[in-house]
């Protein structure tokens, strides 16, 4: 292989480095860069990086779910395939049980933003289970960058979900209890007038860090589970003995199989909880 | 060895000590926080064991939220030993 012929002196294996190159972006090195416009002397261009990659599978394969679920129920009166109950299950359940409750008969518009961001977010933490399977080199560089990792382990990602949902849900408080009305509205009823500033800036605050908890609690999660599973496997090569092996092994396995039960959780509590700010909202009472 | 060279090394000793403790506080708080939320819960279903269901949906959303909180917490702790 082309790639080892050419090899230099070996590298000194660092813990810290294999980690951080298994778990972060490869923003630095992209794969390919296709500049979109410049302003003066910057250009912005859409880096293709590992994780934009691996975000368009995770897209392609909501819709491909979806799109099937959709051409299998024209036909409402075959019996359904399995996966096809799999998906018709889970989209009752949700529907029935976590965002009826919580959005309201005059919620039923954000039933189908909710049920994306969960399909989202599933598909992008359950693919980032699968263990890291090709190297690819980028143009110009000499490491090869193995596609793997979680998407949603990236805070850019879990910052741009966190910011769609509250500009979903502020946007549809105001439009329900007007622009104004709605920010005065925070503050509960029969506040006095002197405590109105300080119940507002309070509620505004409050407001702010549920967001923030929405996006860091994702964040967590996903590169917890990865740091943690790294690790234990890193050390293998750390310590160039074979009796860690499989001691190591059989630990992953428990952590991994822990971490597919927080990767649906964290989907469902993600989605769930937007459904709930939204719901908030815009409840007339 | 002036205070200058030694700079770096007392700011990462710090950051160690700052955030092992932190870790093992953050473990503290969500270890109280879930044994309480398991015991509400276990005590609820033996009052009324047909709303088991409920009880136990309830149980894992109050548990996935303090879970996060700490879950944060560490998060902080591995970027003070990064950073």
């Amino acid at each position: 292989m082309p790639a080892l012929a050419e090899a230099g002196p070996p590298h000194e294996f660092s813990l810290s480095k294999a980690l951080f190159a298994e778990i972060t972006d490869s923003i630095d090195h992209p794969f390919a860069k296709l500049p979109l416009f410049s302003i003066g002397r910057t250009s912005i261009a859409f880096s293709v990086t590992k994780h934009f990659i691996l975000m368009t599978a995770v897209g392609l394969l909501v819709l491909a779910s979806m799109f099937y679920l959709a051409h299998k129920l024209k036909d409402p009166f075959r019996t359904p395939t399995r996966m096809q109950s799999l998906f018709e299950s889970l989209l009752q359940y949700m529907r029935e049980q976590v965002y009826e409750p919580v959005l309201g008969p005059e919620g039923r518009r954000f039933h189908l933003l909710c049920f994306t961001l969960f399909l989202f977010i599933l598909y992008g933490n359950l693919l980032g289970m699968i263990p890291p399977f090709a190297p690819i080199k980028p143009p110009g560089e000499n490491e090869a960058v193995w596609l793997g990792g979680a998407v949603t382990g990236n805070l850019a990602t879990t910052l741009a979900l966190g910011l769609i949902t509250f500009i979903v849900f502020n946007a549809s408080g105001m439009r329900a209890k007007g622009a104004f009305g709605y920010w005065r509205k925070l503050a509960p009823e029969g506040t006095p007038g002197w405590m109105l500033p300080f119940t507002l800036l309070l509620e505004f605050v409050g407001i702010l860090s549920k967001t923030l908890a929405l996006i860091m609690r994702l964040f967590a999660n996903m590169i917890g589970g990865h740091v943690a599973m790294l690790l234990i496997l890193l050390l293998i090569v750390k310590f160039q003995s074979i009796a860690i092996g499989p001691i190591a092994v059989v630990v992953d396995l428990a952590i991994m199989a822990l971490e597919l039960f927080v990767a649906v959780l964290q989907a469902y509590i993600f989605s769930f909880l937007s459904a709930l700010f939204i719901g908030i909202a815009q409840r007339k009472h | 060895m002036d205070i200058g060279t030694l700079a770096p090394a007392i700011m990462k000793f710090g950051a160690f000590i700052g955030a092992t403790i932190g870790a093992g506080l953050a473990v503290l708080g969500v270890g109280l926080g879930l044994g309480r939320i398991g015991s509400a819960a276990a005590e609820g279903i033996s009052r009324q064991p047909e709303a088991s269901g409920k009880i136990q949906t309830n149980m894992l959303l109050a548990a996935v939220l303090v879970e996060g909180v700490g879950i944060i917490a560490l998060v902080i702790c591995i970027l003070a030993i990064v950073m």
